[in-house]
C-alpha cells in the first residue's frame, strides 16, 4: 500500500472514527503478525472487560485480518509461503470499540464486497443469524477458504452494520476501507 | 494404526487421541493460517478409526475460540462422525463451553443443529 499510517488515518472514513487509537499496523500481515497483534489487543482488552467481551472483539479482528492474509491484492511472497498486504487499526470509542481495516482488492473483488456487504447490512439481527448458518451448511461441501462467511460472522457478532467505502487506484484497483463496531455497555 | 498427536500453539488447537479408551481430545484455540490443511489428518484419522468393527469413539472438544474457516472443518468433521452413528458406530460428542461467554455455548449448540449426533454441551469453569 502507497499510503502511510498517518495518511491512512487522515482518510476521511478513518478520521470519521470518534475515538483514540489503540492499536495501528500497516504492513505484511503474515499469520504470525495476526498473533502477535493479537495478543497485545486482547491483553489491553483484558485489563478493562470479561472474557465475553474480549472474545467477541477478538473474533472480528481475526475475520478481519485473516481476509487481508487470504484475499488482499497486494501478495508477498516470504518463504514460499503468499501473505496480503494491508492496514489494521483499533480505536477505543464512546461505550466501546471500532476495528478498521484498509487492503488493496482487484476490480472483480469490489463488485463482490460491494454486494457482500450491502447484502449483510440490509438484514435483521435475527435474520443474519440464519444467513450465517445456512451459508456455512452451504460452504463446508466447498474447497474454498471462507467465501465470505467471515463478514457474515463480523455483523452478526458485533450486532452492527460494518461501514465500508472503496478509494479508486491506479490499473482498476480500489482501496477497500471496512469498519466494525462493537458496544461493550 | 497409530494415534494423533498434534501440540498445541497459540492459534490451533492440541490434539490427542487414545486408541485403547476410543478417544479423540481437542484443547485449546483454532484460528489457522489454513484450516483446511490443518485438519485433514484428523479427518482420515477419524475414518480409519472406524475401519475397525467395533470402534466406538468419544471426541471431547475443548474449543474457547475458533474462527469461521475452522467452524467449516468442525461441521465438516461432525458429518464424518454422523455418517459412522448412521453405519452403527457408538459415538458421543462433549463440546465444553465457557461458562463466563455466552458466545462460546452459543457457537457450541449451533454446530450440531441439523446433526444426528448424540452429543452433550458441558460447561467449564475456566477453559
Amino acid at each position: 500500500m502507497q499510503k502511510t499510517v498517518d495518511e491512512l488515518l487522515q482518510s476521511a472514513i478513518i478520521h470519521d472514527i470518534n475515538g483514540n487509537a489503540i492499536l495501528a499496523f500497516n504492513g505484511v500481515i503474515s499469520q504470525d503478525a495476526i498473533v502477535g497483534l493479537g495478543d497485545v489487543l486482547r491483553s489491553e482488552l483484558h485489563l478493562s472487560y470479561p472474557l465475553s467481551v474480549v472474545n467477541k472483539i477478538f473474533a472480528i479482528y481475526i475475520e478481519m485480518t485473516q481476509n487481508i492474509l487470504h484475499y488482499s491484492n497486494e501478495q508477498v511472497d516470504c518463504n514460499g509461503k503468499s501473505f496480503g498486504k494491508g492496514a489494521v487499526f483499533v480505536f477505543e470509542i464512546e461505550g466501546g470499540y471500532e476495528l478498521a481495516t484498509v487492503n488493496v482488492i482487484s476490480e472483480k473483488q469490489h463488485r463482490y464486497l460491494e454486494k457482500k456487504c450491502n447484502l449483510i447490512n440490509s438484514l435483521g439481527k435475527e435474520d443474519i443469524k440464519e444467513f450465517y448458518l445456512k451459508r456455512r451448511r452451504k460452504i463446508a461441501e466447498t474447497e474454498s477458504k471462507g467465501a465470505g462467511l467471515g463478514f457474515i460472522d463480523i455483523v452478526r457478532r458485533s450486532g452492527n452494520p460494518v461501514v465500508f467505502d472503496f478509494e479508486t487506484l491506479e490499473d482498476e484497483k480500489y482501496l477497500f476501507y471496512l469498519r466494525s463496531k462493537i458496544l461493550t455497555e | 494404526m497409530e494415534n494423533i498427536s498434534i501440540e498445541g500453539t497459540k492459534y490451533t488447537p492440541e490434539i490427542k487421541s487414545d486408541i485403547q479408551k476410543g478417544e479423540i481430545k481437542f484443547y485449546g484455540s483454532s484460528y489457522p493460517e489454513n484450516a483446511n490443511e490443518f485438519y485433514q489428518p484428523v479427518y482420515e484419522w477419524v475414518e480409519k478409526f472406524f475401519e475397525r468393527d467395533s470402534a466406538s469413539l468419544v471426541v471431547n472438544f475443548y474449543i474457547y475460540y475458533f474462527n469461521t474457516s475452522t467452524s467449516k472443518c468442525f461441521m465438516n468433521l461432525l458429518e464424518i462422525l454422523e455418517n459412522n452413528h448412521k453405519k452403527g458406530k457408538k459415538i458421543t460428542v462433549n463440546w465444553h463451553y465457557s461458562e463466563d461467554d455466552e458466545d462460546s455455548l452459543d457457537s457450541g449448540e449451533k454446530l450440531f443443529m441439523e446433526m444426528d449426533l448424540n452429543h452433550k454441551l458441558i460447561p467449564v469453569n475456566k477453559i
